[in-house]
């Protein structure tokens, strides 16, 4: 048996034709609608996700820039005893005694950020002493740049200092200790490479001893008050000063700050963190120092001549 | 027939053969040799005065070499594996199959009862297993998967074994097609009751005639048996490492080479002695007058930390300005004739022997005591390796600084005509001439990223404007623009008051009055935009200067004396003692103030060099 198809019989087909071009542009239609609540979403992601970032870096900000107790709106603890309310006293008097400084609730701004409701903006802050404990530990420190340490009561401790090199960048250190007989200052210097084989990313010897795996060993001076340590050729990483066991005192020692930052009522509820961004941050306040260009009694600038007499 | 024929050899051999279990048939160590190039010392003394390449043979006939491990003095031992020649048997472990019947292997007939099986592995999933519970003759073969082969060749073979077969027990068999024929190489003893797999070898080398390998695997008896992680390789009998040493000092080599079978070979040594560096440090050069001003005892120490310094080998040679560098044939008699070129010998000793080391001349006479003639000496010396060492020129009498406690620096090189004295680090971005320090520590060629300029220090923090032409009489940061003027009345008591500053002036700064400050809790920094110029008659002064133009020293026959610290763009030490004060005393003398570590930290700690962030 034949079939025919008629033009009656077409209508059918372009009905179905229809129905499948229409499903395609749905479809299309719908792909591109979620493309771009995709994007929009994202968009709105990131924007979350700095203003976060932005919160949590406000309140270092409102750390630094306290002065004293009267000056800093969030409330602050100082191991179990609670400061007063709503105020954070000058953190280098606060953690004379060592140990931590933590925050037992959110903080608010208070102040609009961004113009946004306050209401969604916290931030959570956790202040440690850089003292009172056996070991003194920084992130890098740059190319003659300083790091200062108070070794004021450390005695005759023998300090190891260990340290690490970015591949074919080996950091040297050279590392200054100022002590005290009787009224007088007096200083001692140390230079060390780092092991075996990493001198100075290939330059040449420049004959200081090469530390063992890059850790280097000084023993303190009665009297003594401070080191300072200055990476030669290379940034240095992953600094770790430890004593003998004793502790580093913590007086003007410095402390870390870490802030996290919510876009959110609460950042230490999670319900509230949920479907908010939330962003930390580190900040170390090293103790308070001169710039490296003051470890030089006489220094010459000019590029084009030469130190002479 | 050949399989049944095999099977008839092997049942007679394990009857008749002694029954004995004997695991690694390498029982020698490999033997090590060192050579070392240059053979011979380059140097004096047995010395090397160049670095030296090495190279380690090590041979072992047997199963081949497997590591050469050597120790330089107290490093950690190093160890070089020898790669061992690829294992010639396809799978050798018999991972690969199907339904247990290995791939590249064949069993006969009435070996059914010999598959892989995953109860046991050496390595990866499976092992062979011979189940003799069935039938007590089996046997396996990879004769039609044989191993090309040449005559003469060594050969190094090794089975894991494991079996708790009652009778006969279990073997293998190494053979070779020799001329179209089979031939038995080395047929292994018997094994019985080898609770764990049990490592087996044996090395050999191919007759006259070979063309392939194969090998036959075979058990007689009751029971379970496995073998795996088989291997056929060449033997390396002989290997070598090569490495280059250039550290200097005293070095021994202990190495030693271990075969395949693990016999470590003995330990052996070789000492040779690398010293590159020519003597330097020359340092502490010092002068005694002998009777008249220009009759000069003259000495210097220096140094070599690596095979120390050759007493015999000092000479020195001094220039008079007209006349030229040489000595005169008598040193202390300026009418003798003047050796053009020539040099003398000086009396040496040891300060710390054999690395440091005084050179002393005999008197000098140098003619006349016109100290504006142009008078200079040089000393020359070997280290016990040879290597010689020529001093810088040291001019007598000319005008000499003295830094205390911290360092000096500059962004170029440092050329003094005489030695001046430094206590704490010296760095230069070019060389450094006659500046010698009890620190031991310079920098040369050394480019310094530290932030210097004034400018830059002043815009990080916030300044109280000064008024006036005046120092400040409170603690606190200050800013002046224009030229400011040192003197009675800009001083304004800051000498007499305890007072801590930082003095930032957008402009110059002259100072014409000597001054100091009152107490060690004082301080002064000046951050200078123009220059500072000191009048002839100051002497000295007190504080740190940062100037981003000209720091002068003022022309003057007086020494000046700077409490503090000197930074500037561009440094002119002008001054030069009258006389031959220059003989003993610093034309300049910048004495770091330390206090200022500890008084001014507050001042100048900018958030910059102070507070770190991180992400986290």
């Amino acid at each position: 048996m034949k079939i025919y198809i008629t033009p009656k019989d077409n209508k059918g087909a372009i009905l179905i034709i229809s129905i499948i071009i229409g499903v395609i542009a749905l479809a299309a239609g719908l792909t591109a609608a979620n493309f771009v609540s995709r994007s929009t979403r994202n968009i709105t992601d990131q924007e979350s996700s700095i203003k976060a970032l932005s919160i949590a870096e406000a309140g270092v900000e409102k750390v630094l820039g306290a002065s004293d107790v009267a000056s800093y709106p969030c409330p602050l603890t100082v191991g179990t005893t609670p400061t007063t309310q709503g105020h954070i006293p000058d953190l280098n008097e606060l953690l004379q005694g060592g140990g931590n400084v933590s925050k037992s609730g959110n903080c608010f701004f208070d102040e609009d950020l961004n113009g946004d409701d306050v209401s969604d903006q916290s931030y959570y802050l956790e202040v440690t002493s850089k003292g009172g404990a056996s070991t003194y530990t920084m992130d890098e420190v740059d190319k003659d740049s300083v790091l200062e340490i108070s070794t004021e009561g450390l005695n005759t401790e023998i300090l190891t200092i260990n340290w690490t090199v970015d591949a074919g960048n080996y950091a040297s250190l050279l590392i200054t200790e100022v002590y005290k007989v009787g009224p007088a200052y007096e200083v001692k210097k140390y230079a060390f490479n780092p092991a075996d084989g990493h001198l100075n990313g290939g330059q040449t010897s420049n004959g200081f001893p090469s530390a063992n795996n890059e850790l280097a060993s000084i023993t303190l001076t009665a009297g003594t008050q401070i080191i300072r340590i200055k990476p030669l050729y290379y940034k240095a990483n992953n600094i770790v000063v430890s004593t003998e066991g004793n502790l580093f005192p913590t007086a003007n020692q410095g402390f870390e700050i870490y802030s996290t930052g919510c876009t959110c009522a609460d950042v230490l509820d999670a319900n509230s963190r949920k479907n908010a961004s939330v962003r930390k941050v580190k900040v170390t306040k090293t103790r308070e120092h001169l710039p490296a260009i003051f470890d030089y009694v006489l220094y010459s600038g000019s590029e084009t001549d030469p130190l002479t007499k | 027939m050949k399989i049944v024929l095999a099977l008839i050899i092997s049942i007679i051999s394990f009857i008749f053969l002694p029954n004995k279990i004997v695991f690694a048939t390498d029982t020698t160590p490999p033997i090590s040799t060192l050579t070392i190039d240059p053979v011979s010392s380059t140097g004096s003394n047995g010395w090397y005065n160049q670095s030296v390449d090495i190279q380690i043979n090590a041979s072992d006939n047997d199963s081949g070499v497997a590591k050469i491990s050597y120790t330089l003095d107290s490093h950690p031992q190093v160890d070089k594996d020898i790669q061992a020649s690829p294992n010639l048997i396809d799978n050798p472990s018999f991972e690969e199959h199907h339904n247990y019947i290995p791939y590249y292997w064949d069993r006969p007939i009435f070996s059914s009862n010999v598959y892989v099986s995953p109860n046991y592995s050496v390595d990866g999933l499976y092992s062979l297993r011979f189940n003799y519970n069935i039938w007590p003759i089996n046997y396996l073969t990879n004769e039609s998967y044989y191993i090309s082969a040449d005559s003469f060749e060594t050969y190094f073979f090794s089975a894991w074994l494991k079996t708790n077969v009652v009778g006969f027990g279990i073997n293998y068999e190494i053979m070779a097609k020799i001329n179209g024929s089979d031939q038995l190489i080395y047929r292994s003893p018997s094994y019985n009751n080898l609770s764990d797999f049990t490592f087996v070898n044996k090395s050999f080398t191919t007759p006259s005639g070979t063309t392939a390998l194969y090998i036959n695997l075979y058990s007689i008896g009751w029971g379970n048996a496995y073998f795996d992680s088989l291997y056929l390789g060449k033997i390396t009998a002989e290997s070598s490492v090569n490495f280059n040493i250039s550290e200097q000092g005293k070095h021994t080599l202990i190495y030693y080479a271990t075969d395949q079978a693990d016999n470590v070979g003995d330990n052996n040594d070789e000492e040779f002695n690398i010293d590159i560096t020519a003597p330097s440090n020359w340092q502490n050069f010092n002068y005694t007058e002998q009777g008249n001003s220009h009759t000069l005892v003259l000495t210097i120490d220096v140094s070599d930390s690596i095979s120390g310094l050759n007493l015999t080998n000092a000479f020195f040679q001094y220039y008079i300005e007209g006349v030229g560098w040489g000595v005169y044939e008598d040193l202390t008699n300026c009418s003798s004739s003047f050796l053009l070129n020539q040099w003398a010998i000086p009396t040496v000793s040891y300060v710390v022997n054999p690395t440091k080391a005084k050179i002393t001349t005999p008197k000098i006479d140098f003619c006349n005591s016109n100290w504006a003639q142009d008078k200079k000496i040089r000393f020359k010396i070997m280290d016990i390796a040879g290597n010689e060492s020529i001093s810088s020129e040291y001019a007598l009498n000319s005008p000499w600084i003295y830094t205390s406690k911290f360092d000096v620096g500059s962004n170029n090189a440092i050329s003094f005509t005489a030695v001046s004295q430094a206590d704490g680090v010296v760095e230069a971005n070019g060389d450094i001439t006659n500046l010698d320090t009890t620190s031991g520590i310079t920098l040369k060629d050394y480019v310094n990223s530290t932030e210097i300029s004034a400018l830059s220090l002043i815009s990080q923090t916030d300044f109280i404007t000064l008024p006036e032409n005046k120092l400040p009489t409170e603690n606190g940061r200050y800013r002046f623009v224009g030229n400011m003027t040192l003197d009675n009345k800009s001083i304004n008591n800051y000498d007499k008051n305890t007072i801590c500053s930082v003095v930032a002036i957008d402009g110059s700064l002259t100072i014409s009055k000597d001054y100091s400050l009152k107490d060690s809790s004082s301080c002064l920094i000046f951050l200078i935009i123009g220059n500072v110029t000191l009048a002839q008659n100051v002497n000295n002064i007190e504080g740190f200067f940062i100037v981003d133009g000209t720091f002068n020293t003022g022309s003057s026959n007086k020494s000046l004396t700077v409490k503090g610290g000197v930074v500037a763009n561009n440094i002119i030490l002008s001054r030069s003692l009258s006389g031959k004060e220059n003989l003993t005393d610093p034309s300049e003398y910048f004495d770091y103030d330390l206090n200022l570590l500890f008084n001014a930290a507050e001042l100048l700690s900018t958030s910059r060099n102070s507070t770190f962030w991180l992400e986290l």
